[in-house]
């Protein structure tokens, strides 16, 4: 699994692209790292998972602890491409109703960039 | 809708026949979870794979029988029957003590169904995760809810809670 991330110092928005497999042995370095980011970088955070090829529970886990601590911080989140089998890993695990999908990432960026968070 | 599925237990359950299975077992070694999955799959009909699911929902299987029936110890087997005639299924059997907080689990998942059939998002993001007495920070807690909608043949437990049948079916099936 490889993690891309960067400002989008505009909107004050973190970005996140998740390429990869994000696995048992992947996801707990990958949520402390995002959620360190929440705590001291920006609580608006995009994901892109564009190159995400691969998630099991503990990745979707890692997601569930991400958005509880969004919420904690008060802050927001969108996610762009969810595909493939890592959407049907999402749809399984029942959670697709928690996640903020945009069509691309300007719009997603622009969607948390206008909030005050 | 509101849909409440249950982990069972059934020991005598048509799940746990094993006759004309293959078997592989394999030790306690948490490094390998997926590889030992990746193993078994080399076998299976590339229809019944679904963008690496089979792949995915079996790990989940090795791995919570390694991890918290075994609990990592590399001295302890994971045992596997696994068929790829018509369907997928499998047995998979840890020497732990069993999972003993399958009640404690299924009213969890009551909760948690609950709070998302009465659009309660605040109390349904608490509730994604399962966390019992024995998860620690790292466990994804949402395999078995997965695992339940998976595994559409059938998915029991054995009475002494170590040992686990599952089976899922095919659009089409497979001849092989």
């Amino acid at each position: 699994m490889e993690i891309k991330e960067k400002m989008i110092p505009s909107k004050s928005v973190y970005l996140i692209e998740v390429k990869g497999e994000l696995d048992l042995y992947g996801a707990p370095d990958f949520r402390k790292r995002v959620i360190d980011r929440i705590n001291n970088t920006s609580n608006k955070v995009l994901f892109d998972l564009s190159g995400m090829t691969y998630i099991d529970s503990s990745g979707v886990g890692a997601f569930i602890k991400i958005l509880q601590e969004l919420k904690k911080a008060g802050g927001d989140h969108r996610v762009i491409h969810l595909q493939g089998g890592p959407r049907q890993v999402f749809r399984l695990s029942n959670i697709i109703s928690l996640i903020k999908e945009s069509e691309n990432k300007s719009s997603a960026a622009d969607s948390l960039g206008g909030q005050q968070c | 809708m509101l849909i409440i599925r249950k982990l069972l237990i059934d020991e005598y359950n048509e799940l746990f026949d094993n006759q004309g299975m293959k078997y592989i077992e394999y030790p306690g070694d948490y490094s390998r979870v997926r590889k030992f999955a990746v193993d078994i799959l080399k076998e299976c009909p590339e229809e019944f794979l679904e963008d690496n699911l089979l792949e995915q929902q079996l790990s989940e299987l090795i791995k919570n029988g390694i991890k918290h029936g075994n609990k990592k110890d590399s001295s302890k087997k994971i045992k596997i029957w696994y068929d790829f005639r018509n369907r997928a299924r499998f047995i998979v059997e840890d020497e732990g003590e069993g999972f003993r907080e399958l009640e404690r689990w299924n009213s969890f998942y009551r909760k948690r169904q609950e709070a998302l059939h009465n659009n309660d998002f605040d109390a349904f993001l608490e509730l994604a995760s399962y966390r019992g007495p024995g998860s620690d920070e790292d466990d994804g807690g949402n395999s078995l809810i997965a695992a339940l909608e998976y595994w559409n043949g059938g998915m029991i437990y054995n009475k002494g809670r170590n040992k686990i049948g599952v089976q899922r079916w095919f659009q089409g099936g497979s001849r092989k």
